[in-house]
């Protein structure tokens, strides 16, 4: 037992680590477009997710083994645990092979499916929305949420839109005139948006029984008019004022567009010497919106470039290198269409799971065709090395798929929306990634290995790096 | 490879010290993690060198950020602008100003401590005309009794009162002025005026009594006891006038209507100088030689000025130290609605984008650009358990705005997590237990809550921020990691079966 013990411990180190390694190096190249993000938040999260595996590889290697060889070699005397679970492992590879052969036999017809779904899929991905609107992320039945919906109907507005404009003097004639125009015309420009205004003229000349006063009135309504109120839109230096604009709740393209037109529009009206800009925590939230719409499928073909070189790197061929990634491809548009079907908008999560996919997906596809090469190096012919690759990889595919699931259905009772919807997509994503691997790869397998088998036969020697 | 074998040998020789070590590790790593921040701050949300933050950083900066607002809500405006609701904001702001990350504090309130400030100016300045038309009244009487009194013993004609008692008048008139500044102003001048009243009240007693020393004297002679009596009724005048200002000062508000019945009072009592100068004129041909009386009636006078300048020095000390000045809340409505209404009724145009619809009125916290998370946190909280606390009869209020709603999420989300966090365990519990059939099955899940506490640790260490975003990436994290803790147990297991076979 003891010497038993050394020995399992010492292979599953020496055989675990490069395969575990390599799925960590594949999860964390597909993360690394994360940090490609425009969006602070996205990057964090791909910081954290990265921090986590290596994390997690680290306490596996140094705490679990050791803890499971201590357990064997100094306290397990008996050796009859664990013998039971052998012919339900046949039986399910037995299922397994059955499967693998009837893929094989169906696998034009799969291959088309996979394709046409997935193609049909990345359509509708391109049509699917973008919601930004941090009040539709949250439990809907908070009194918060009904406070500033309230707050809304009374007011007219919480949302603003800032013109921040900046000369020598925002009190002198010429630029209070400015101000007082461009606050008057915003409403007759955007009437559809714009529910109120509010600027320093407007202050002046409600103070002034509705005129505009003159450069001394002015002095004295702004001496008379409390510091609190005054601060909100003027500088104390006098040299940067600003035009609150209150705007209806709009839906992220709304805005944008209104954000445009109006920066646009204020630059055109904007005389020599007055700087104007059109800022704000909307326009913020728009260009976070642009960021997340523009920047979300760059990231998810940068991440499955970067796989491709790394597995370039490591094979050292094209075609195996591309081979895991096409079962990816197809997750990314079913997951596409899944979103366009079940209506379901990207938000800054699910922004992110074109990265997840390509973390989860690779370390799937990899440890079966890893398998799959095995075997041929062994000289199993195709079909064998497929029906095998399944079998042996398959079922520790579907635990380790299934206790994710697991872990991830959590999300799925989540009060807030978001995030069940991440849950949700996660799932099915995982799900997706399953099916993937496990019906579509060996379909992909037979026909994309002629390729590589031709130049593999005489490169045998050099795939053997990754064991 | 080599490595590999190093590691290998290291973990079968010495299992417990290799676990030690990344036990102690991990311990190291997990300090970090009270350096872990929130972050759910614009910066969360795009890249802090971008133009578009930088431009609404310096839009926070130089205006302030988000704004927290309340609410009060009730049937009519009359229920809303009233002294009490007015001091609780006053109150509210007061108890927020020593809270960090505020920039500005506004509500109606303001508007009318702004009003009550330019009345108080103007009711300083009433006040020290008063001072200057009484000392003026009491520098000429004193002039008039030393007059007479030369007269007196110089025996010759009548002495020139005309000149001293129209500037008497003067004085009174700028009293008068002085009054009806007060009545525009509202300062809180309560103790102040009421010793001003009463020592008012003293000079006016002590010229009721020269008066009616004068009465006496003159016995006897008609027109000079007829300007007796008029001497008596400015006494009387000047006595009801004290009276008012006394028991304006007591009902500590300065009401209008006080005020007018003093001026009332001073206009009368220069009536009546007009009269008694008039009545001296008189008097002077028919001057008898009643030196006696009349040395009295000059050291009476003499009192009453040196009164009259002392009553004018306290008032105009009271001005100096006094912070009774500074603009307070009116106590009463009548004061509150001359302060918020026009003439013609209609609220003055500072409040109109503070009251809406007549039904609500706003109250609003604006935070500074640089607020963290936990400076919003408590202010909210903070408005919240206030408005709790203190209610008013017949108003609703509501504590709302954009903060307030974030503040809700993160709380929700802390919830949240913490749920699915106990949820995501109990889950792969079960899936564990059924799908991955080896000894020490849940070693795994322990194994990965482990590797969760080094994770967050370290992104202390390094200062990754958890945002909205990673918050959900906690029962990811588990998922995730805990395929290769499965991954490593399995081939363990593989292996020992293996050698059995």
């Amino acid at each position: 037992m003891k010497n038993k013990s050394t020995e399992s411990a010492k292979k599953t180190v020496i055989k675990m680590t490069p395969a575990v390694l390599t799925a960590l190096l594949a999860t964390a190249v597909g993360f690394l477009s994360l940090y490609t993000s425009p969006v602070p938040m996205i990057q964090d999260f791909g910081k954290m997710l990265t921090i986590g595996m290596v994390v997690s590889f680290i306490v596996g290697l140094f705490i679990l083994i050791p803890i499971l060889f201590t357990r064997d070699h100094f306290f397990t005397r008996s050796r009859t645990e664990n013998q039971k679970a052998k012919p339900e492992h046949s039986k399910m590879e037995k299922a397994f092979g059955m499967l693998t052969n009837l893929i094989i036999k169906l696998r034009w017809l799969i291959l088309l499916i996979a394709i046409v779904t997935a193609t049909a899929g990345i359509w509708g991905d391109m049509n699917t929305g973008v919601e930004t609107d941090v009040e539709t992320f949250m439990p809907q039945d908070t009194q918060e949420l009904e406070d500033i919906h309230r707050l809304r109907d009374i007011l007219g507005t919480t949302d603003q839109v800032s013109i921040m404009y900046s000369t020598d003097n925002v009190l002198d004639k010429e630029t209070l005139e400015w101000t007082e125009e461009l606050t008057a015309s915003l409403q007759r420009e955007f009437p559809s948006v714009v529910v109120d205004t509010n600027s320093l003229p407007a202050l002046l000349k409600q103070a002034n029984d509705g005129e505009m006063p003159d450069q001394e009135e002015t002095a004295d309504i702004l001496a008379d008019m409390p510091e609190e109120q005054l601060k909100l839109f003027v500088n104390e230096n006098r040299d940067s004022a600003v035009v609150n604009v209150g705007i209806k709740h709009l839906e992220a393209e709304e805005l944008q567009n209104f954000i445009a037109r109006m920066e646009a529009y204020v630059s055109e009206s904007q005389p020599e010497g007055i700087n104007a800009i059109v800022t704000g925590k909307s326009v913020l939230d728009v260009e976070m919106v642009t960021a997340l719409t523009t920047g979300r499928y760059k990231m998810t073909l940068l991440g499955m470039g970067l796989v491709f070189i790394a597995l370039l790197l490591i094979y050292r061929h094209p075609v195996k290198a591309f081979i895991p990634l096409l079962p990816i491809l197809f997750i990314v548009g079913w997951s596409g269409g899944m979103m366009y079907l079940f209506d379901i908008n990207y938000t800054p999560l699910t922004a992110t799971l074109g990265a997840l996919i390509i973390g989860i997906g690779t370390e799937f596809t990899i440890l079966i065709m890893e398998r799959f090469y095995e075997e041929r190096r062994k000289g199993s012919e195709r079909r064998e090395a497929i029906i095998t690759a399944n079998q042996k990889i398959g079922k520790a595919i579907f635990a380790s798929a299934f206790t994710t699931i697991g872990g991830f259905s959590a999300l799925l009772v989540s009060d807030f929306v978001i995030l069940s919807n991440f849950g949700m997509m996660t799932l099915v994503n995982i799900s997706f990634a399953l099916i993937s691997t496990i019906i579509v790869l060996p379909a992909i397998l037979m026909f994309l290995d002629r390729f590589v088998q031709t130049k593999g036969d005489k490169e045998s020697g050099s795939e053997t790096v990754m064991g | 490879m080599r490595v590999l074998k190093t590691i290998a040998n290291r973990i079968v020789k010495n299992p417990i010290k290799v676990i030690t070590i990344t036990i102690v590790a991990i311990l190291l790593f997990a300090i970090g993690a009270q350096q872990v921040e929130m972050a759910t701050g614009n910066n969360t949300l795009i890249e802090e060198d971008t133009k578009v933050y930088q431009n609404n950083l310096t839009l926070e900066q130089e205006f302030g950020g988000e704004s927290v607002i309340v609410i009060y809500e009730a049937d009519n405006e009359s229920k809303l602008l009233k002294p009490d609701t007015l001091k609780q904001m006053k109150d509210l702001e007061s108890q927020l100003r020593v809270q960090e990350g505020i920039y500005s504090i506004v509500g109606p309130h303001t508007a009318v401590l702004k009003i009550s400030e330019k009345k108080a100016e103007k009711y300083e300045e009433g006040l020290t005309e008063m001072a200057d038309g009484l000392e003026e009244m009491g520098e000429k009487l004193k002039e008039i009794s030393t007059n007479m009194e030369e007269n007196t013993s110089s025996q010759s004609g009548l002495p020139d009162f005309g000149s001293k008692i129209s500037e008497m008048e003067k004085g009174i008139g700028k009293m008068v002025e002085g009054q009806k500044k007060l009545e525009q102003g509202t300062g809180g001048l309560v103790n102040g005026y009421s010793s001003m009243g009463s020592q008012l009240k003293d000079v006016a007693l002590k010229l009721q009594q020269s008066a009616a020393q004068m009465e006496k004297t003159a016995a006897g002679r008609p027109a000079q006891q007829k300007q007796a009596a008029e001497l008596k009724q400015v006494g009387l005048k000047l006595g009801g006038m004290a009276d008012q200002m006394v028991s304006a000062s007591e009902k500590s508000a300065q009401l209008p209507n006080v005020s007018r019945n003093t001026i009332n009072g001073l206009q009368g009592m220069e009536k009546g100088l007009k009269g008694q100068q008039s009545q001296l004129d008189e008097m002077g041909e028919k001057q008898a030689q009643q030196q006696k009386d009349l040395e009295k009636l000059a050291e009476g006078l003499t009192k009453m000025g040196e009164n009259l300048i002392s009553v004018s020095d306290n008032l105009s000390e009271m001005i100096t130290y006094s912070d009774s000045m500074s603009p307070v809340i009116p106590e009463k409505q009548e004061t509150l609605d001359q302060m918020i209404y026009e003439d013609d009724g209609s609220l003055r145009t500072i409040f109109n984008d503070m009251i809406i619809d007549g039904k609500y009125m706003i109250f609003m916290i604006k935070f500074t650009g640089d607020a963290t998370d936990t400076n919003k946190s408590k202010a909210v909280a903070f408005v919240k358990d206030y408005m709790e606390k203190n209610p008013i009869e017949g108003i609703d209020t509501m504590v709302s705005g954009k903060p307030v709603l974030d503040n809700s999420i993160r709380t929700e989300m802390k919830n949240s997590m913490q749920k699915m966090m106990g949820l995501s365990i109990l889950f792969m519990i079960l899936v564990l237990g059924i799908v991955f059939r080896v000894k020490w099955r849940i070693l795994p899940l322990v194994i990965i809550l482990i590797a969760v506490i080094g994770t967050v640790g370290l992104m202390g260490w390094i200062s990754v921020p958890i945002t909205m975003v990673s918050m959900a990436v906690f029962p990811i994290l588990i998922g995730l990691g805990i395929d290769y803790a499965i991954q490593f147990q399995s081939r363990y297991t593989e292996e020992m079966k293996g050698e059995e076979q």
